[in-house]
Parts: C-alpha cells; structure tokens; sequence
C-alpha cells in the first residue's frame, strides 16, 4: 500500500516537473532577417595566444541569435588573430573589426578559460569573457559574463570548458541581445507580447 | 601669480580636451569563489534514515547525504599573458556534510572544515614550475559513480610541493608531515615525501606515483611510536588486546600485583601507498576510459587505553597494527552510445584489505569487496533526461562471519551455533547488494551524465542479503522485554527530490 502511494506522488511529480518543459521563451525578434557580422576569439590568462573558439561553441550562440532573426556571418578570423594577441582591449579589437566591417551590425565575443582547481573530484574552469555588440553607427553594448565548468578529466583542456558552458553562454548573450535589439532604431524589432 | 595658474589650468584642459578618451578596461576580479552543494528531500517511510544504502560502494546516488564545500581563490600577484612574471594565488577549501532540516546535525558549523589552505606561486626559480605550500591533496581523476579517489596522494600532507606541466608530462614532487592527519591530538610529526608522474599522449596517459611515511623514534615523547612489552618479555597477545583484557587478564595471573605491568620501548614507524593509472579514449563510442589502482600499507595505530578498577593503563600496539595492507582498483569509462539521444558511465571496484596481525576477527580490515555500477542518461529533450542506474556488489570477509541476515542471527554466530565469547558476528561472512534508481532529472546546462546542476527525482530500490541493510531506527535487541520486537527486511526503498550543483 505505501509502495503504491509512493509511486503515485513520484508519476504525479514527474508529472508536474516535465509540465516545467513545456512552454517557449519569448525574444526580441528584428522584423526581417538582419545579419549579424561576428567575430569569436578564445584567450588565457597565462600567455598571450588568441586562438578560434569550438565550432560547436559559436554554433550554439548563432542558433540562439537565430530565434531573434539575427544571422550570424564569421569572416575569416584568423586575420584577426595576431592583432589580437598584441591588442588586449575590447575597444582597440573592435576598432579593427570596425574598419573592415563598417556599417554592419557587429558582435565581437571574448571568451577567456582559466583553470581554477581540482574541486570535489572535478576540473573546475573559469569561463569569463565579454560580448560587445555594435550598431552600424558605432552605438555599442558590452556585457560581460563568468561562468564555471567541470570537466570529468585532467587532459580536458580550454575548448572542453567551453563546450561544457556553451548552452549558458548562449543563453547569456542572446539576454545581452534582447537588451541591445529593444533600443535599436535602424531596423524595426518585434517586442515580445 | 592668478595670471599663472589661470594660464596653467587653460592649457591643462586645453590638452584634456585634445586626448582622445580612453575607454578603461575593468581589471578582472582577484577574487573568486567556486563549490559543490547536494541537497536532497528523502522522507523514508520504510523506518531509514533516508540513504538506501550503507555506502558508495553501491554508487554514490541515493547513498550519500547533504555536503556543501566552498573554494575561495583570491589572486595576490594574477598572471600576466604577455610576460612570464611571477604570479601568486591564495586558496581556501571549507566543506561538509551538514544542512539545516536536512540530517541530523541541523547544519551546524562544527559539521564543517578548513579541509584546504595553500598558496601557489609560479614563475619562480623555474618556468613552468608551479611551487605550492599547505595542504597538498593530489589525484590523477576519480571514480565519479563511487566518489572515490584511488590514485590520490598527500591527502593527509601538509607541506611544499613543486609541479612541472607541459604539454607531454606532469611532474609532482613534494614533501611535508602528515601527523596531524594520522594522530590527531596524540601529535607526533610523520615525515612524508612522495610524488607522481603522467604521460600524456592525447588518446592514451599512463600515471604512476607513491608516498612514504616515517615516523621517527622519539625517546620519551609519549605519543611517539612505542610497543609495550611485559616483565616477561613478551608481547602483548594479539587477542586480549582485540578483546581490551589484557589487564582484566593479567590481574587474573598476577592477583597480589599493583600498577603498571608492561614497559614501553620506543621504536619507529613506516607506512607507504603505491598509485597507479591508465586513461585512454576517444575511440568511437568511448569518451574516456580511468583506471586507477593503489597498493598501500595503514600506518601503524599508535596506543590503546584500558581501565582497570578505577586505574588507566596505556598499551603501545605499533607492532599489532603494522601490517594493514590494502589493494584498490577501479575502473570507470564514459560511452556515447547514440550521441545525443544516449550516454552510459559504467565503473567497477576492486579492493582487498588484509591485516597480516589479524587473522582472528572479522572487521573491514579484512575483506574483500567488489561492486559494478552503470548509469543510463536519456534525453528526452536538451535540458530533460530520464536517469537509470543499477549496481551489484559483494562483500565478503576474510575472517568469518560479521552480518546478519536475520534478526536472530545472533544466535548462530560460529558454526551455526550460538557463542557469546566469540570473535565473529552474525551468521553471514558475505553481504551481497543489488540497487536500482530510476527517474526524470533536470539540467539546465544541457547533456551530460555528469553536468550540472542537475535536479531529480528519484526511486531507489535495493534488495540486501543482510537484514535491514540501511541505517534505521529499529530495535535490534532479541530481549524480551523488547517493545518494538525485530523486523525482518531485505527490500529498501526510497524517494527522493534532490539537486546536486558544481558552481
């Protein structure tokens, strides 16, 4: 008898933790199809190199963007990359962006993996960075953004911290973008109901 | 003279005005914090205390209380990506298993511990050297099924140590004491030095490492090792110290006799651990593969005290607890078995325990245990997984029987036979365990067996060969005069709602 109570209130309250499922998000959406010029960069803490994040890991970010008619366009980065390493601020990066994409909407994500300790069995990774997102009359939008990782292995490096935070970091920067979409005047945005 | 500084200040805000602003860069917070939490809703109807098991080794789900640790790391000197400049970190581990309305100590401070404290400097003396002081715990990973950490080293240490890391080797060297761990308020230094290597070859490593104890011989230093030898000369018997008589006997022999009657001669002590570890994986469906094993030697117990008639008579037992031996493996290895839809962690554990002294009485000092567990994660959808797990595990003792698998075992505990002086315990040398668990979790970070936060709800079954194999509130005693009489339970089950986070 208790048995059969007690599977009852565990079917009731799966149940009711699936029904947390269901439902959408609700965005800013721009009226048409705007794209989006991005540039992704991955940098540490204890040497100078700037290097191209996981594809999985921008992916995800122009799939979240993607819900918001934004569509996310990578030049090629590498051009970047080794101005980059010398140049340490968001604002002399998104200088250089800026001259070869003037005019555009821009977003420039700066993701920065630092190891932390061994903590309770797993690989704790910092996840800290910025996106900076830039009207085409140079109007701009930073949001900064940390975020842990656990990793299960020690040869699990700084692109895995990135894969494990992916979803959140995703989930941060389309926020960062409903802010940045709900004060644009050059295109015509759909504010959720 | 105000000709002067009006001129002055014109041309400074002249100049203000001509320099383009500088937009600052915030600088990066130098302090940070990071920690684990478990909490859990467990209301046992079946008469437990809310855990369906005894221990992890039936995987830590479902078997494991409330625990909360905080890690604080504050950046004293932070490193510089541009230079190879000294940098230096301070860090702080506080931790335990204590919640408030969650277990029996209300959450209370005295639950929790200092458990680390070290500074690492790098950049020092050698590049790419990492230079530590304070505690050192190290391990090459773990067994996340089990939480358990068989290739772990100075976790008991307190001392310096110095890793080199590249992008082939991680070399860890260090050296401390670890008498405070292993003597607690009977505190006498126990030297330690020890160290690991690992090989990294990007799908294989192979890791090897070990520590050594010496406790030196201090003369007259009473918690230092000694072993206490009677007038005779002989040794103190294995079996009344088992049985805390060896007063109670030799006031028996010796009836006209008063006060101490062994002397204690001080010697010293050693004990080691011995680590190994095999990783290798990204190979089809295989995400990784952890083995790891140990081979270790107890260090020795430093004193028993008995009281006789009012009087405390201290005996040194070095030489009865020297040869505690402990064999440990265990492997675990993560499978995609349908990417994205599928995942499996399957581990497995190993240990033989043996006590070369001990050849009398069973306890966990002589055993053998083995045990499997394997945990299926679904995903239904990206952040809504279904979980199961199961594990089968056998413990079987090396000295004769020490469970019960019935509540009037008592009365065959040797042979089938009822003996109240005997050195066993039950009617069983073997406990055999079968768990289950099975329900919906929650990730919001996405898939993952071991990604989290993770919110469940769970149902555990377990079907034990010992009788009431949980911790409960029952009354064990066969007395007459027994209110609540004995129960008889194979079976276990639990509830629970539950969430475990790293953040």
């Amino acid at each position: 008898m208790v048995l059969r109570r007690t599977f009852f209130c565990m079917v009731m309250l799966c149940g009711l933790l699936l029904s947390g499922c269901i439902g959408s998000q609700q965005v800013v959406r721009t009226k048409i199809q705007t794209p989006l010029v991005s540039v992704f960069v991955m940098q540490f803490p204890d040497r100078g190199d700037v290097e191209p994040v996981p594809e999985a890991y921008s992916n995800k970010i122009a799939a979240e963007l993607s819900r918001r008619n934004l569509l996310v366009q990578q030049p090629p980065a590498e051009s970047f990359y080794d101005a980059f390493r010398t140049r340490r601020s968001t604002d002399q990066r998104l200088k250089l962006v800026q001259a070869a994409h003037s005019g555009q909407f821009l977003m420039l994500v700066e993701s920065e993996v630092r190891f932390y300790s061994y903590l309770s069995g797993k690989f704790r990774w910092n996840v800290s960075g910025r996106v900076t997102l830039v009207q085409p009359d140079g109007t701009l939008q930073t949001t900064p953004f940390e975020l842990a990782a656990f990793l299960d292995f020690d040869h699990q490096k700084e692109a895995d911290a990135l894969r494990y935070v992916e979803l959140a970091v995703a989930e941060r920067i389309g926020q960062a973008a409903d802010r940045f979409l709900a004060g644009v005047d050059s295109v015509e945005v759909v504010l959720p109901n | 003279m105000r000709r002067l500084l009006t001129s002055t200040m014109a041309v400074v805000l002249g100049l203000s005005l001509m320099t383009t602003p500088a937009q600052a860069e915030p600088e990066p917070s130098r302090f940070s914090a990071g920690g684990y939490m478990r909490i859990m809703a467990r209301p046992d109807l079946q008469g437990g205390n809310g855990r369906l098991g005894f221990w992890n080794l039936y995987g830590r789900l479902l078997n494991e209380g409330p625990y909360a640790a905080l890690e604080l790391r504050y950046d004293l000197l932070p490193q510089d990506p541009l230079a190879n400049t000294p940098w230096t970190s301070i860090h702080a581990k506080i931790e335990g298993g204590s919640v408030m309305n969650a277990d029996s100590g209300m959450g209370s401070l005295g639950n929790f511990r200092l458990s680390q404290l070290y500074a690492q400097t790098g950049n020092v003396l050698i590049e790419d050297v990492t230079w530590q002081i304070g505690t050192l715990d190290s391990y090459f990973g773990d067994l996340g099924l089990y939480d358990f950490r068989p290739a772990q080293v100075f976790v008991d240490t307190v001392g310096v140590s110095g890793r080199y890391q590249s992008q082939w080797v991680d070399v860890l060297i260090g050296a401390g004491d670890a008498g405070w761990q292993l003597k607690g308020e009977e505190y006498t230094p126990i030297l330690t030095v020890g160290g690991t290597a690992k090989l990294k070859l990007g799908k294989v490593e192979v890791g090897v490492g070990g520590q050594f104890y010496y406790e030196p011989e201090v003369e007259g230093n009473r918690f230092a090792p000694h072993n206490s030898v009677l007038e005779d000369g002989q040794g103190i018997d294995y079996e009344q110290y088992l049985r805390g008589e060896i007063t109670r006997r030799w006031f028996e022999e010796n009836p006209m006799r008063t006060g101490p009657f062994t002397e204690p001669f001080s010697t010293s002590a050693t004990s080691f651990r011995a680590i190994g570890y095999l990783g290798f994986g990204q190979m089809g469906p295989l995400v990784w593969n952890n083995l790891f094993a140990n081979f270790l030697r107890k260090h020795p117990k430093s004193s028993v005290t008995e009281t006789w008639e009012g009087e405390d008579y201290v005996f040194y037992v070095e030489d009865l607890t020297d040869e505690r031996f402990e064999i440990n493996v265990g492997n675990e290895m993560q499978l995609r078995l349908w990417p994205g839809r599928l995942d499996l962690t399957w581990a497995a554990y190993l240990g033989y325990h043996w006590d070369n002294d001990n050849t009398i009485t069973a306890n966990d000092e002589s055993r053998q245990v083995m045990s499997t567990v394997a945990r299926f994660q679904g995903y239904l959808t990206e952040k809504t997984h279904i979980l199961l797990e199961s594990s089968l595990a056998q413990e079987k003792s090396l000295n004769g029987n020490i469970y019960r698998s019935g509540a009037d075992s008592v009365f065959q505990s040797t042979d089938g036979r009822n003996d109240a002086r005997g050195l066993e315990f039950g009617d069983s040398d073997t406990r055999t365990t079968f768990q289950f668990k099975v329900g919906p979790v929650l990730q919001p970070l996405g898939m993952g067996i071991f990604t989290r936060p993770s919110f469940r709800l769970l149902y555990g079954g377990q079907y034990s060969t010992q009788n009431n194999a949980f911790g409960n509130g029952f009354v064990e005693s066969l007395d007459d005069f027994n209110a609540f009489g004995t129960k008889e339970s194979h079976w276990h089950h639990v509830v629970s709602a539950e969430v475990e986070t790293w953040f």
